[in-house]
């Protein structure tokens, strides 16, 4: 602590003014961060979850009353300890070690990380660091972050001027949304729904194990997948690596009955499939130079895929070299066509365009795209991803949403962001004053 | 091959811009630094010219893959020291910035990428281009900072003093950079909530986003003796936090578990 006493001859009265510094705030947070992680390696008493409630009572009545308790006892020295520059950088600083232990920890783990992990699992997990932004001392220590923040831009409101609303907007902004976040935390339900096309379904299972039911069914009417085009390009062995030749320029696309050039050749498609299957066929072969004699050829396919093969007959000719054949690219293998050397076209692997699903919502038909988000009954449906029933149908993944702490956090974001653009102009010695301001 | 032959030429152009500034600076010639920040503003708008013909061509954003970021990376480099010149009337960054822009685009000329049309559905959005542009221009800001603030570190340690309006350099530039970053980081969100159904998953990308953002924090909260004499270590360590966001996180493990594997 700084420490500042009056000389022994003055006549003043005896006064000590202390200001707190980093030292008193890193035991204060360090302290309860070890009493914590205590508390949550003994499991003693369980923090209960708290229930679901209300985000007026459960968000704004705690910022308003902290802010309030800000502006109104902003001499406060418990006030101004809490709202000061070191509570805040410490307090972030811990925060940001705490997340970053979560970059290397494996969160939420399956059995064969847990497997990779061996006996260092239980400790991990013990410590809460295996589900660590869920963790109670987590949470605590954006508790602290998000105090410090509405107490400070409750002192600095007393102001009125530029600079303080750029403060009040940014720190305002993230304690909205960091207050959103851990009410969101508590409170949101996401899990996956899956659908048979031509089905119906409404059961959800949440990320967190258990399941719930929509109020009514999602029916699959139908699920589409485009793909982008067959593109077809250049590689050459080198040893057992195929390595595609790069030409500066996008890759050509491959379309029936056109033609392309690459690296001198002109390359002819006569057929492309980008859904595709192989069928083998049997060929007359009296001198045995083949084992089997079959003969691969490729169709489209009947059914969907969610890694589909992608085929291309193609005729390659440059002077007088033809070259004829069929090259393949996907999941179960590729095939290449050898030009000259150790020369060879490729395609690359069918990749999808768009994929979506044809819904029918309480009676009424909705197209679901990804990046296209459908509201429902409360819950957002999103198109994650697609996969292949045993029976060849689609099956549309969908990720469902209930999380009312939504609005909350696209607010805190919207401020924060005006606040620090407002920065650029308001500050002084800011990025758009001249050399001379 | 069209684009490697823009690049080497931004390459030159930049190169030897940086060089004659150099040169200028220790002959003190103001004629020959014009001549410098000339050819970087020339460089700079072949880079331009490459980054447009690329989006022609593919019919997509040219900003998928590792390589098409670092491109547009070099492209906003020259940008930031210009402005900086034209702004704050100070060459100070023309040289660094032409060291890195060359560094990136070699890096660039030796990986080279098969260039595909193909687009994957969650990256077809609207938030696509604000978000990586946005987050490309305040990195090659803060890597600005960075270097200004050690070139004045540098400065400092030979016993050269520094004038004030040079000294304020890097944290200007941390004021135009942060906004930015800012500005990636909540587009980020917006559209993770459109795509995903949720604006923050801790995915290790998000949360190296969060780490490099609340680094930068500290050195704009810090008080010092003055305003402008604050320390030029943290602008000067932040870039290190940048790379491991941009490139690093691709290697740790828990890379596996992130939605952020865009590259080729």
């Amino acid at each position: 602590m700084n420490v500042s006493t009056p000389s022994p001859t003055s006549d003043a009265p005896v006064s000590r003014s202390v200001e707190p510094g980093y030292r008193e705030v890193f035991a204060l947070l360090g302290g309860l961060l070890v009493g914590l992680l205590t508390l949550q390696v003994w499991r003693s008493p369980a923090i209960p979850l708290l229930s679901p409630i209300s985000a007026g009572f459960g968000i704004f009545f705690p910022l308003t009353l902290a802010y309030s308790i800000g502006f109104l006892f902003y001499r406060n020295s418990w006030v101004r300890f809490l709202s000061g520059t070191p509570f805040a950088i410490s307090s972030l600083a811990l925060t940001s070690l705490a997340a970053l232990c979560g970059t290397l920890v494996f969160q939420n783990p399956g059995p064969e990380e847990i497997a990779k992990l061996g006996t260092t699992w239980t400790l991990l997990q013990r410590l809460g660091l295996t589900d660590l932004y869920r963790s109670p001392w987590f949470g605590a220590l954006v508790v602290s972050l998000v105090l410090c923040l509405v107490l400070a831009a409750g002192r600095r409101s007393r102001e009125m001027n530029g600079r303080a609303l750029v403060f009040l907007l940014t720190h305002g902004g993230l304690a909205l949304t960091l207050a959103g976040g851990l009410y969101g935390n508590l409170t949101a339900q996401v899990g996956h729904l899956e659908v048979e096309e031509g089905t119906d379904s409404k059961l959800v299972r949440l990320d967190q194990g258990s399941t719930v039911q929509l109020p009514s069914a999602v029916h699959l009417e139908r699920f589409q997948v485009e793909p982008f085009p067959l593109e077809v390009c250049l590689a050459e062995w080198r040893g057992d690596n195929l390595i595609p030749k790069s030409s500066g320029r996008a890759l050509p696309s491959l379309e029936a009955g056109k033609s392309v050039t690459l690296g001198g050749w002109t390359v002819r498609c006569e057929t492309v499939l980008p859904n595709a299957e192989a069928e083998w066929n049997k060929v007359s072969d009296p001198q045995q130079t083949m084992n089997p004699p079959v003969e691969v050829t490729w169709k489209t396919s009947e059914s969907l895929s969610s890694h589909p093969m992608g085929a291309a007959k193609l005729v390659a000719t440059k002077d007088d070299l033809v070259r004829k054949g069929w090259v393949v690219s996907g999941p179960e293998g590729s095939a290449t066509l050898s030009l000259e050397g150790n020369q060879v076209l490729m395609v690359l692997p069918p990749q999808p365009k768009a994929f979506r699903s044809e819904l029918v919502l309480d009676g009424k038909h909705t197209t679901l795209r990804v990046n296209g988000p459908v509201d429902f009954h409360g819950w957002t449906l999103n198109q994650a991803s697609f996969s292949i029933s045993d029976s060849g149908h689609a099956i549309s993944i969908l990720k469902i949403v209930k999380d009312p702490s939504t609005p909350i956090v696209i607010a805190g974001l919207t401020l924060l962001l005006l606040g620090v653009l407002a920065a650029l102009w308001i500050l002084p010695g800011n990025a758009f004053r001249g050399a001379n301001d | 091959m069209i684009d490697t032959t823009m690049m080497l030429g931004s390459a030159a152009l930049l190169g030897s811009g940086s060089a004659l500034d150099v040169w200028g600076t220790l002959r003190d010639s103001e004629k020959t630094k014009r001549r410098a920040w000339q050819l970087c503003l020339l460089g700079w708008l072949l880079l331009i010219g490459l980054v447009a013909w690329l989006w022609i061509t593919l019919g997509r954003p040219p900003i998928r893959s590792l390589g098409e970021t670092r491109l547009l990376y070099a492209a906003w480099l020259p940008a930031i020291a210009l402005f900086a010149r034209w702004r704050w009337k100070t060459n100070l960054l023309i040289a660094p910035m032409g060291a890195m822009a060359l560094l990136f685009l070699f890096l660039n000329l030796l990986l080279p990428e098969t260039r595909t049309k193909a687009l994957m559905p969650a990256l077809q959005s609207a938030w696509f281009v604000p978000h990586v542009v946005v987050y490309m221009a305040a990195y090659a800001t803060l890597a600005l900072a960075s270097l200004s603030a050690g070139l004045l570190l540098l400065r400092q340690w030979r016993g050269k003093a520094n004038d004030e309006s040079t000294l304020t350099l890097p944290h200007r530039l941390l004021w135009l950079g942060f906004p930015m970053l800012t500005a990636g980081l909540v587009i980020g969100a917006f559209w993770a909530k459109t795509a995903w159904g949720a604006y923050w998953t801790w995915d290790p990308k998000e949360t190296w986003a969060f780490l490099t953002w609340a680094f930068y924090l500290i050195p704009l909260h810090q008080r010092g003796a003055g305003r402008w004499t604050q320390s030029l270590w943290l602008p000067f360590l932040g870039f290190p936090v940048v790379l491991i966001c941009w490139f690093g996180v691709n290697l740790l493990p828990t890379a596996a578990q992130s939605v952020h594997t865009y590259t080729n």
